[in-house]
């Protein structure tokens, strides 16, 4: 038989979202739209919320999820994504943490930059915040044809990038780069 | 550093800048993947997994536009519209195939994220999730808008803001018609 319902544990962090987005979000929504900024107090609410680690994503090559228990991050970005963009969209948008760079570190970096920039980045201090960026103004939304290069040193220890506009980056302005 | 601050149609509380690297040194070890990252069209691969865990967040979040839209003009209707009204059979109408459409897309969005979660590749089911929530996202808001006519238009609701957040979802991310593309790929089999 096909279970369609949410087990007890998603469905309590699908009503706990949906409290934080009736209480916190959806009566500032207007407000924000109007002023096109979310104020820092509810930013730094928003991250007490997340922990500081929106969109953070367990290790991928771990089987487990971070209770020790089945991996769940998908079903959890997608169970409380719809939750808190019921409250509102634009805000949730500026929770402090890895954001939409996450799942690209997950996915493809190392151990050490799971650990440094899904985690150690955003410990204490002021709110930090990833960002993603893979467009460019004529090349829209497809990732196959961008022009910015990173050509590898010899010394195998750096490399540079040719001034090139990266369009469109959501959160560009609030990036944190360290 | 910092370029343009784009001024958008929605999400107008979360900015979108342009960022310009101009001779940028960019450490070893801060390169996503470090060495394996040096191998050909790697990134592009990497990002093309990346979106495999994104999409169907994303698709979710659209649902939730959709959804906020769906419930408040049901809200409004209720109280609105009266029972006998010639209005009231459109109205319903227009409401079931949203909550029809709705569920649909949430659907999909589950199945993506729990094959994700059971590390069974999930590109077109990502893909999946990505087309239908946007596009039943924004049918939603647009039937929202029209159920409510003058009201609906008026920033006394927030339908017209949701109206407006709503059609980027099927642009970032992978737009709609990348999406079909994916799925297409799938299906025929040239999916590289």
């Amino acid at each position: 038989m096909i279970d369609f319902a949410l087990d007890d544990r998603m469905e309590a962090l699908r009503e706990f979202l949906h409290g934080f987005a009736v209480d916190e979000l959806r009566p500032r929504a207007r407000a924000a739209d109007l002023a096109g900024t979310v104020e820092p107090e509810v930013i730094a609410r928003l991250g007490e919320m997340a922990g500081d680690r929106a969109a953070i994503v367990p290790p991928l090559r771990s089987d487990e999820g971070l209770d020790g228990g089945p991996r769940s991050d998908g079903m959890v970005a997608v169970v409380g994504g719809e939750e808190l963009a019921w409250g509102d969209a634009a805000m949730i948008l500026n929770i402090p943490g890895p954001g939409l760079a996450g799942p690209s570190i997950s996915s493809a970096g190392t151990p050490d930059q799971h650990r440094r920039f899904l985690s150690e980045i955003f410990d204490g201090g002021a709110p930090r915040f990833g960002a993603l960026a893979v467009t460019e103004a004529q090349a829209g939304s497809d990732v196959s044809p961008p022009s910015t290069r990173g050509p590898a040193e010899r010394a195998r220890n750096s490399s540079s990038s040719s001034r090139a506009p990266l369009a469109w980056w959501s959160a560009g302005s609030s990036t944190s780069w360290g | 550093m910092v370029g343009r601050i784009e001024h958008k149609l929605g999400l107008t509380a979360s900015e979108t800048a342009e960022l310009v690297f101009d001779d940028c040194r960019i450490p070893f070890d801060h390169i996503v993947g470090a060495e394996e990252a040096l191998r050909p069209a790697s990134g592009f691969k990497a990002t093309l997994r990346a979106f495999d865990a994104s999409r169907p967040g994303v698709a979710a979040m659209a649902i939730g536009i959709g959804r906020a839209a769906f419930e408040y003009v049901a809200e409004w209707s209720r109280a609105e519209i009266p029972r006998h009204s010639r209005r009231r059979p459109f109205v319903e109408a227009r409401l079931a195939a949203t909550e029809r459409d709705l569920a649909a897309a949430r659907v999909l969005a589950r199945r993506a994220a729990w094959m994700a979660d059971n590390r069974i590749p999930n590109s077109k089911e990502a893909s999946m999730a990505k087309a239908a929530g946007p596009r039943a996202a924004l049918r939603a808001c647009v039937s929202a808008l029209e159920i409510m006519g003058p009201e609906g238009y008026s920033r006394e609701h927030l339908v017209e803001k949701w109206f407006r957040d709503i059609k980027v979802y099927d642009i970032f991310e992978g737009t709609g018609q990348i999406q079909r593309v994916v799925i297409g790929r799938h299906i025929l089999g040239r999916l590289d």
